[in-house]
């Protein structure tokens, strides 16, 4: 099991700068999301990692071997890498045992490995249909037992979860997730999907401007974003101006706590507070709190998400989500009390 | 023959379009060789004109006899390039969008016409009908082995075509005439053009069937100048005219806007469109159809039938000439077909996978032989044998160049199709799962791009079993194709002895205009293409 490891790592395309001093460290034997909106170099990090382009500079490390750098540059088909393109890409000619065999020597290839990739990603049975009698989802599956049949040293996935319905996306994750963990290998998959990124990578790496602008374990992500700008990407976000003093900042909905060890602790003056929709309660039962009506209401089933503006002129709305008991009618009057401690920017 | 295709449009977003690859050289290299190699007729046709000197040349063609073969020419195509698109477009509607009885029968016997040489329809009808000749005997030859080439592109497209945007124009209250106007002929549109130009091209180029119904066009007029007066100066200068008025043809098409691209949001599916009752029309239609078959087929190949049953045995051809004729025509034909086949590959490949200005130049001056008719083509390779090749004149190997050269772009539309359906990221995919660069060509690329390759083959075959004028000016010293010997016996109006020859020419010729259909029904259908 080896990890993988980009430095500085630059590409342009004609006048477009793509990548423009990408590091990135993939610990071995983990999951990694690289997430980032649409173009924003994602499948380019990618197809430079699989060696299908080359770097224009910066390294490549997979393990201790430099791939891709000033004077090196190893060919694809000898870097090991199994690469998992957005809609499978498999060869329409071959049928699903010999789409999986395809990379293995020809002595093994009608062999036991077929047979085991096909029950680890649960395609025994169809191993003689051909790639359109599939549904998204098995084409998929075939995809990664492909590329995993060459025991690679790296799977990069490009957004494999994208072509699904989002009925089979949940499932087909999980498996996919469970697959990868059983066959101990380093993965990086692409996504600009958050949702995806949090709940099934180890680590998330941000990709931004050409750069992975904040790397860590999901849960630190997006319990503490760099800047403003990364709280907004992961997840939702009310962003409030506001007077910090201390440990405390005074907004629009009144004084709030702000974390412990924040640069603004110190500094103090004027912010910029990051408060979670799960962090502001509206109430509908009256008490204390700022006085807000209820502009739109998104009702999920498992939870409901408020649009809410304060009754106090010139406020902007805000997100605030409830327990989903009960979908509130637009216009009603709430009342918004904010928990919990905040994280805070100098603006 | 000749067929055309829109551009192919779905081209699959493997490793998407943004990542440009450096173009290998090897591959940059040879097509260029190759472009190269097509565009010898036209700088040798420079070059010869260019011996005739420019006073000659301005006095061969400012007399009257230019005018009046351009008159003759360009009032022959205007007209029936109109009819081969009213009547492909009409039958490709009907065949491929009405719920007309026997389909399928309908959608093979309209396209065999295409495996009748102009020549041998012209024959039909003159046995038939011995005073049917000049203009309107030659529209009407013209006309029915001529709009195949329409037919073809326009009824892939209105096959693969999208049906919900029908729907939508239903929905938002159009009735069903303006739907067609509207939508359905726009969504055609680049198909029909495209089918217009090969027809009006082809108008340029053909000689065997005007020869017999005695119109004359610039082609004619060439091959007389050159055959009979030996005279090479006059040819050239015609000639010059002809690719003038190719290339004006070509450029004309170029030019306007290529509004028929389609765009799709989501997953292409593949549906069937719900197709339209004919309800009263439907008998009017089938009496239509069955015209259009009895006239483009029934009349020649009913002709041929009549003089092998009545000619008698005396007439009949020794066996032997006629197999020694057979196997000349397939062997030259199978020659050129897969040579022009392995040319177009390089270009195909460039062309779709490294796009960029300086390869569009170079695909776009590959199709630029399209404008050649046969006949200055033949020309040029005669220049150049007599003067610089003379161990090569007269020989096979340039009778099968000509063949390639002239039909190339036949083969580089098929190639090219298929070449955009393999993409180019299951390389890349063959490759990280450890394949070399030609390995991973080999076993992916090579075998999805197969069917391209084949249709190539089969339709620059059937166009070169078929081809008549750079036949007669090329033919090796002591060799007589089919061709070649069906026109002899036709010009002493030895109707029956010929007989044999189209009708061993026409079943050459049929086998792969039949795989060629089937291989356009099936390539250009959504669910042909590679989808998850």
């Amino acid at each position: 099991m080896s990890g993988l490891c980009t430095e500085d790592l630059r590409k342009a395309f004609g006048s477009n700068q793509v990548l423009n001093g990408l590091s990135l460290d993939v610990p071995p034997g983990s999951l990694t999301a690289v997430l980032g909106s649409s173009g924003s170099g994602k499948t380019t990090l990618l197809r430079l990692i699989a060696g299908f382009e080359r770097a224009d500079g910066g390294r490549i490390v997979l393990g201790d071997t430099p791939v891709d750098g000033p004077g090196c540059f190893v060919a694809p088909e000898r870097r090991r890498i199994g690469y998992v393109p957005q809609d499978g890409a498999l060869f329409p000619h071959l049928t699903v045992a010999a789409n999986i065999g395809f990379g293995l020597p020809r002595r093994s290839r009608g062999g036991d490995r077929v047979t085991e990739l096909c029950a680890i990603v649960g395609l025994t049975g169809l191993e003689s249909r051909y790639p359109h009698e599939l549904s998204g989802g098995q084409q998929q599956r075939v995809a990664l037992a492909r590329a995993l049949a060459v025991k690679p040293n790296v799977v990069l996935m490009d957004e494999p979860f994208s072509s699904l319905d989002p009925a089979m996306r949940a499932s087909v994750r999980a498996d996919v997730r469970a697959i990868l963990r059983s066959a101990e290998v380093t993965s990086v998959l692409v996504t600009h999907d958050q949702d995806e990124a949090l709940s099934l990578a180890d680590h998330v790496a941000v990709l931004r401007d050409g750069r992975i602008a904040q790397f860590g374990r999901p849960q630190e992500l997006y319990e503490h974003p760099v800047d403003a700008r990364m709280a907004g990407f992961l997840g939702e976000a009310n962003l409030l101006p506001g007077v910090a003093d201390g440990r405390t900042a005074q907004t629009l909905l009144g004084a709030v706590r702000l974390r412990a060890g924040l640069a603004v602790e110190t500094a103090g003056g004027s912010v910029v507070v990051l408060i979670r929709p799960e962090q502001i309660l509206a109430s509908t039962n009256g008490g204390p709190g700022i006085p807000a009506t209820v502009v739109d209401c998104e009702y999920h089933g498992h939870d409901t998400v408020l649009t809410v503006r304060p009754d106090a002129l010139g406020q902007l709305p805000l997100r605030a989500r409830t327990d989903g008991l009960d979908p509130v009618a637009p216009g009603t009057a709430v009342k918004l009390t904010v928990r919990g401690e905040m994280l805070a920017w100098i603006s | 023959m000749s067929v055309a295709v829109g551009d192919p449009g779905v081209i699959a977003r493997h490793g998407r379009g943004a990542h440009r690859r450096r173009t290998p050289r090897v591959l940059a290299a040879t097509s260029v060789i190759v472009a190269a190699a097509l565009l010898v007729p036209v700088v040798f046709l420079l070059v010869d004109a260019g011996q005739v000197g420019e006073a000659s040349i301005a006095r061969l063609l400012f007399r009257g006899l230019t005018a009046s073969l351009l008159w003759n020419t360009v009032r022959l195509a205007a007209v029936t390039t109109l009819l081969c698109a009213v009547i492909g477009t009409s039958a490709a509607w009907w065949i491929e969008r009405t719920a007309l009885p026997g389909r399928r029968a309908w959608a093979v016997l309209v396209i065999l016409p295409a495996a009748v040489p102009d020549f041998v329809i012209a024959y039909g009808w003159l046995s038939a009908a011995p005073w049917l000749t000049g203009y309107w005997g030659a529209v009407l030859v013209m006309t029915l082995g001529l709009y195949p080439l329409v037919y073809l592109p326009v009824a892939a497209s209105f096959r693969s075509a999208d049906p919900g945007q029908e729907e939508v124009a239903r929905s938002l209250g159009l009735r069903p005439a303006t739907v067609f106007w509207r939508v359905t002929v726009r969504q055609a549109r680049s198909a029909l053009l495209g089918g217009c130009l090969l027809v009006s091209l082809a108008l340029l180029a053909e000689y065997g069937a005007f020869e017999m119904l005695r119109y004359q066009t610039f082609t004619t007029e060439i091959f007389t100048e050159f055959q009979v007066g030996f005279n090479a100066p006059a040819a050239c200068a015609l000639s010059l005219v002809l690719v003038a008025l190719g290339v004006i043809i070509l450029g004309g098409e170029a030019s306007l806007p290529d509004r028929g691209r389609t765009s799709r949001v989501g997953p292409m599916v593949a549906r069937a469109g719900s197709r339209l009752s004919l309800g009263r029309a439907t008998v009017p239609v089938l009496v239509a159809l069955s015209l259009l078959v009895a006239m483009a087929l029934g009349v020649p190949v009913g002709m041929i039938t009549y003089w092998l049953v009545h000619g008698g045995v005396s007439t009949l051809p020794a066996t032997t000439s006629l197999l020694s004729a057979t196997l000349y025509t397939a062997g030259y034909s199978a020659a050129a077909a897969a040579l022009a086949a392995l040319l177009a590959l390089p270009v195909a490949l460039l062309a779709v996978r490294h796009r960029s200005r300086w390869s569009r130049v170079l695909e776009r001056s590959t199709l630029l032989v399209q404008a050649l008719p046969g006949v200055v083509v033949a020309l040029a390779l005669v220049y150049l044998g007599t003067n610089y090749l003379l161990p090569l004149y007269q020989t096979p190997p340039m009778l099968v160049v000509a063949y390639a050269v002239l039909f190339f772009p036949l083969a580089l539309i098929a190639v090219r199709a298929t070449v955009a359906r393999a993409p180019v990221g299951l390389e890349e995919i063959a490759r990280s799962l450890g394949k070399r660069p030609l390995r991973a060509r080999l076993e992916v690329t090579l075998p999805l791009i197969a069917p391209g390759i084949a249709a190539a083959f089969c339709l620059v075959f059937m166009a070169s079993v078929t081809e008549l004028t750079a036949t007669l000016i090329l033919v090796p010293t002591g060799v007589q194709t089919l061709a070649t010997q069906f026109w002899a016996f036709t010009s002493n109006v030895s109707y029956s002895a010929a007989a044999p020859y189209a009708a061993v020419m026409i079943a050459l010729a049929v086998v792969p205009a039949l795989l060629v259909g089937r291989w356009f029904s099936r390539n250009q259908s959504p669910s042909a293409t590679l989808q998850p």
